[in-house]
């Protein structure tokens, strides 16, 4: 039994669907409105031009950043402040740390002592460091006598120069 | 990294990535390629109006790229087209979609007044256009979008037994015209 519905149903059927249009060009100009269209609700255009841009932007301020922040990490972990705070150091890089230290306190004392004549501030300042690390040494018990001595050294020399000094806040 | 450039012969998927970001020339490629076939069957949907087609079809592409995100690729760019289109035309034929579903012996009976003395390509379209407007729109959705009745029925918003009544109805109105078979 042939199904009424079946389509299309024998040649000529089939010949008269297929001389059907396929196809139907829009008329001139309607590209140009749909474009228009989507222009104005911002589909179309601004963001092929503006979200590259913005890209660009962000990734160069991503680089920058970066490479501050890892130059700052490699900086600090260099210097001798950083140096100090390595909790994964050996004995023989906390030994250099060490040196490095006093190295950095002579130069600093050098280069006060360069560019003004020595006031009763910077000799305080330079003392007052000087006593700390021969303290420091005394208590860590890094050397057998001298660091007591030149404590009690400049301790009396600290309780002199004080009655004449202004006294100096010390953190 | 420069964006890659649309041609004319770039998959639909390369073109609607641009259009997603914002390229005019990726969308007036995608927009040639599917637009007449896309404009032949709204055109069948509303009478063959122009003015009516070129606004539906505006709509469709205006649709199209408002919810370009959400096309997944599951289903064919035409075939996804195809139904926003539907939809956009469905507004237009509101009316002619809430006729009453009782077959209506008028249209018959207008689709039997001519003789097929015309050229075929020119006769298969008057034919076509002689239908009433529901039995034109599912036949169109039916036999030449290959759409189900469930679809039909799902997009038209009608029941999937009064989708198969007016193809049914349409295929007798076009069959005797013809004869027994079209033309």
């Amino acid at each position: 039994m042939t199904d009424q519905n079946e389509f299309p149903r024998g040649d000529a059927e089939r010949a008269w669907v297929a001389s059907l249009a396929r196809a139907s060009a829009p008329p001139p100009g309607a590209e140009d409105r749909a474009v228009a269209a989507l222009r104005r609700e911002g589909l179309l255009g601004r963001r092929r031009v503006v979200a590259p841009m913005l890209l660009g932007i962000a990734a160069a301020l991503l680089v920058f950043a970066s490479g501050a922040w890892v130059g700052a990490h490699v900086a600090r972990g260099g210097s001798v402040e950083g140096q100090l705070y390595r909790d994964d150091a050996s004995l023989s890089q906390r030994v250099l740390v060490l040196q490095r230290a006093g190295s950095a306190y002579i130069r600093a004392m050098q280069r006060v002592a360069a560019v003004a004549p020595p006031d009763s501030i910077a000799a305080e300042v330079a003392t007052q460091a000087l006593t700390g690390a021969a303290l420091a040494a005394a208590r860590a018990h890094l050397d057998s006598d001298l660091s007591p001595r030149l404590v009690s050294f400049f301790e009396a020399a600290r309780r002199g120069a004080a009655t004449s000094s202004s006294t100096l806040i010390w953190y | 990294m420069r964006p890659e450039l649309a041609q004319s012969d770039s998959p639909d998927e390369v073109l609607i990535r641009e259009v997603m970001s914002g390229s005019e020339r990726a969308f007036r490629h995608l927009y040639r390629r599917h637009t007449p076939r896309l404009r032949v069957m709204v055109l069948r949907l509303v009478r063959y109006d122009d003015a009516d087609a070129d606004d539906i079809v505006q709509d469709t592409w205006l649709a199209c790229c408002r919810g370009l995100h959400t096309f997944r690729g599951d289903a064919q760019f035409g075939t996804w087209l195809t139904r926003i289109g539907i939809r956009a035309a469905r507004h237009r034929m509101a009316h002619a979609l809430a006729e009453p579903t009782s077959l209506d012996p008028a249209d018959a009976a207008v689709a039997a007044t001519d003789g097929p003395s015309m050229d075929a390509a020119i006769d298969a379209e008057r034919a076509l256009r002689r239908l009433g407007d529901r039995d034109r729109i599912v036949f169109t959705l039916h036999y030449l979008e290959g759409l189900s009745h469930e679809e039909i029925a799902r997009e038209l918003g009608i029941a999937t037994g009064t989708s198969r009544a007016i193809l049914s109805r349409a295929l007798t109105a076009l069959r005797a015209h013809y004869g027994t078979e079209v033309p």
